[in-house]
């Protein structure tokens, strides 16, 4: 660790974590109520187990994001972070902001929270994703502004990179979409509109840039190779990203009432989405052949390029399965949606994340460059046992999605939805097993950073 | 000189990076003339008959305007190789002068259309008339802005003759605007 | 040098002269509409192949494709050719 500032984003590396691992209880529970109906109720009804899961996911992210922000800008800028203080200031509102929500989402039946908080005098509530209630968003735009303001000082007193000015430019993007949260109109079809401008332009849009200058900083560091290479690259991936990401919120507007012309402008540029993801896995490898020092700290490396392959195959190809319209038109809303999601936000988003935790980490705890090689097996092998957990979550989802698919839309006589469910049952039951072997790879990543011993040595290549 | 000329390199000339770009906009429009021509096969009347409501002779300026553009840029290479950046730069300016021509004509036909109250939805063709014009109409846009860059750079005497990468890399953008163009006018103005 | 300008001039004629000819084939108030005079395929045939040559010829002169060699030599005759190839399915069969 270069600068002493870099330490704040400790704080929200551990905050990030601890959410996750309860966002995955509540995946377990939900996936248990899947096939045991009444687990749990009436304490834990499957719409706020869902509301808990999918926010906690958000907001560890953005933990994350803002974690990986506050590590990477002063080391890039080559100075101390602008206000450290306003940085852990901001870190315990969010905090506390957040688990007020969640709290309150638990405590509460939904209704009488957004009663409580006043959603009639700016109706913002009962959006998936976007469940917070109105002062809880106010505060998470408060927190982003700060987060934005000490980020872009610490940039402009410093030297300035293009990695730190492309994270700039997808955590203002971050700030800026989060906006059109606040509008809720009446229209149904103008309200899909301002929620995907939201959901889709994040992880679509602005969200793929932060992941690109995480991924390529944690390379630089990690490969030694030239900033010239990879800077190019970056820009290419930013480019394509962007052409493709913000035309391709088509790809949501088949069926909600816009224009016909949607299905075609919806369908082609979402389907060349995949190619600025593409690009990063090649960028990702194409580093690491090109590597000039072989760092000691395995694991980031492998998240590095586990994170380049994850979010093509959950992103890119799960992705493109479904973003045709004539396609989209029998898989709308089906399980084969729900088996891209996980893969997509695991894959690109979940995996970034770590990447920078795992490489930052260990410096932030006092070691030189990474942690022993008994804390490093351990480490790969919660990469493995989460990886696959996820690549079978997700085939089990999407064979569930086909069949569902199959009898409930496709075939001669359709079913009745409650029928299909209950003969795909089985695959919810395995989708289950795969989701407690997440669970187990999850613990034995936290577990790694209570594993001691000898820090391994810096190995340079010739 | 000759020489130099007569061997052959293994990666085109200008930075790779731009090249993998212009592969990634490139497969973008075949798939929109693909999707294009694909449609208009189970659409043949109205395909033909409102094909005809179009105006072939400003698209046809619009092609010259487009072609004649690049043989500037082409010639401020050519200029520059031979270390002679006024030349360069006045050839630059002309081709800025081409695509500036090109907005122009588009932009009075797409209002002639729009005062006929012609839209996205009005019908099949004009949906892909208007969205294929248009996404190649911002790509003019932007390789404007790449040209003007390249323009104030050379004015600067940024390139030498030895040194005029990014001017060979924005020519190389903006020939593909132009390039693009060339199929595009046939298809949607003139195959039946 | 000289020889330089001279081919981008030979090209850019080249290029102006094929437009004019693509244009002509679609005065249909002048000509006739002559996909009804030609068989219609041919028509088509005869605008697409003008358009790959001149992609062709903006890939090797203006691009500068034709001082490279291998396989990015022909990257932009191939993206003509596939591009037209898919576009020649719907028109002809
Ligand atoms: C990391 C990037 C991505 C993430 C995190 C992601 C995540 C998601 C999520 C969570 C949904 C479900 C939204 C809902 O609740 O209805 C969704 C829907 C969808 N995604 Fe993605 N996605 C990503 C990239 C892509 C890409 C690149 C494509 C296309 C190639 C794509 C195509 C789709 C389509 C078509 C739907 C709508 C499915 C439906 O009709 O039900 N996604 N995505
Ligand atoms: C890092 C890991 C995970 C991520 C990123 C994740 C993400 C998501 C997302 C984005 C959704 C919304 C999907 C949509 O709207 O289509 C969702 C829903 C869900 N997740 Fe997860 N999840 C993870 C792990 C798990 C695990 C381990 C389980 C359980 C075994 C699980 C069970 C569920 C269930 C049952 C739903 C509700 C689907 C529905 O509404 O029908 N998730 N998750
Ligand atoms: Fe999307």
């Amino acid at each position: 660790m270069k600068y002493e500032s870099q330490s704040v984003a400790k704080l929200y590396f551990i905050a990030a974590i601890g959410l996750f691992v309860g966002q995955i209880v509540f995946g377990l529970i939900m996936g248990l109520q899947y096939v045991i109906g009444d687990f749990m109720f009436p304490e834990i009804p499957f719409n706020v187990a869902r509301m808990v899961h999918t926010n906690l996911l958000i907001v560890w992210l953005l933990f994350g994001f803002m974690g990986a922000a506050y590590y990477l800008v002063p080391e890039e800028a080559e100075t101390e972070l602008h206000s450290p203080m306003l940085a852990k200031l901001m870190f315990w509102v969010f905090l506390v902001a957040g688990a007020l929500t969640i709290l309150g989402y638990l405590l509460v039946p939904y209704a009488t929270l957004a009663e409580m908080t006043g959603n009639h005098l700016l109706p913002t509530m009962g959006r998936e994703f976007l469940e917070q209630p109105t002062i809880t968003k106010i505060g998470i735009v408060i927190v982003a502004l700060t987060f934005l303001y000490n980020i872009a000082f610490t940039v402009l007193k410093g030297r300035k990179t293009v990695i730190t000015l492309i994270l700039l430019l997808g955590l203002a993007g971050l700030a800026i979409f989060f906006l059109f949260s606040f509008y809720n109109p009446d229209n149904l079809v103008k309200d899909k509109y301002y929620w995907w401008f939201v959901v889709h332009l994040w992880v679509e849009g602005v969200w793929e840039l932060i992941m690109a200058s995480i991924l390529a900083f944690v390379l630089i560091k990690t490969t030694g190779v030239d900033r010239e290479i990879i800077e190019k690259w970056l820009y290419i991936i930013v480019a394509m990203a962007l052409i493709t990401g913000l035309i391709g919120t088509g790809h949501h507007f088949f069926w909600i009432g816009a224009p016909e012309y949607w299905l075609w402008w919806g369908s082609i540029f979402s389907a060349l989405e995949p190619i600025p993801f593409f690009m990063m896995t090649v960028f990702a490898f194409n580093m690491v052949n090109k590597r000039r020092i072989n760092h000691p700290n395995q694991p980031a490396v492998l998240w590095a390029l586990g994170t380049a392959v994850m979010a093509f195959l959950g992103a890119g190809v799960w992705g493109f399965m479904h973003t045709l319209a004539p396609v989209n038109y029998y898989t709308h809303g089906t399980q084969i949606t729900a088996a891209h999601g996980h893969m997509a936000f695991y894959g690109a988003y979940v995996m970034i994340v770590l990447a920078i935790i795992s490489y930052a980490m260990p410096m932030m705890r006092g070691r030189k460059a990474c942690n022993s090689a008994a804390s490093q097996i351990v480490e790969m092998w919660s990469f493995w046992l989460m990886t696959i957990a996820m690549v079978f979550i997700t085939l089990f989802l999407t064979g569930a999605g086909i069949l569902q698919v199959w009898l409930q839309r496709f075939s001669d006589e359709p079913m009745s939805f409650m029928v299909v469910q209950d003969k795909i049952e089985l695959f919810y039951w395995m989708r289950e097993g795969a989701g407690v072997v997440f669970l187990i790879g999850l613990l034995l990543y936290v577990y790694s950073f209570f594993v001691g011993g000898e820090e391994r040595t810096v190995e340079k290549k010739v | 000189m000759y020489i130099q000329e007569s061997i052959k390199t293994k990666y085109p000339p200008g930075d790779l990076a731009l090249w993998i770009f212009i592969c990634a906009e490139l497969l973008v429009f075949a798939i929109f003339f693909a999707a294009y021509a694909f449609t208009r096969a189970s659409n043949i009347e109205l395909f033909n008959q409102y094909q005809t409501t179009l105006n072939t002779d400003l698209a046809l300026l619009n092609t010259i305007a487009l072609l004649t553009s690049s043989y500037f840029v082409v010639s401020a290479i050519i200029s520059i190789k031979e270390n002679k950046q006024k030349q360069s730069t006045r050839f630059l300016f002309l081709s800025i002068i081409g695509g500036f021509a090109f907005l122009i004509m588009k932009m009075a036909e797409y209002s002639h259309h729009m005062s006929e109250g012609i839209n996205l939805t009005t019908n099949l063709f004009y949906m892909f008339y208007l969205s294929l014009t248009f996404f190649h109409f911002m790509h003019v846009i932007l390789g404007i802005m790449v040209l003007i860059i390249l323009w104030l750079n050379t004015r600067k005497g940024l390139y030498t003759a030895d040194n005029h990468g990014g001017l060979v890399s924005g020519g190389a953008y903006w020939h593909m605007v132009d390039l693009v163009w060339l199929i595009l006018f046939p298809l949607i103005y003139i195959m039946r | 040098m000289e020889k330089s300008y001279r081919t981008n001039n030979i090209v850019f004629t080249t290029l102006v002269l094929l437009t004019l000819f693509t244009w002509i084939l679609g005065q249909t108030d002048i000509i006739g509409d002559i996909s009804e005079k030609i068989d219609g395929k041919e028509f088509f045939l005869i605008l697409l192949s003008i358009a790959i040559i001149k992609v062709h010829l903006i890939g090797d002169f203006f691009m500068h494709l034709n001082t490279v060699s291998g396989f990015w030599r022909w990257i932009i005759t191939l993206w003509a050719m596939l591009t037209g190839g898919f576009i020649a399915i719907p028109f002809l069969f």
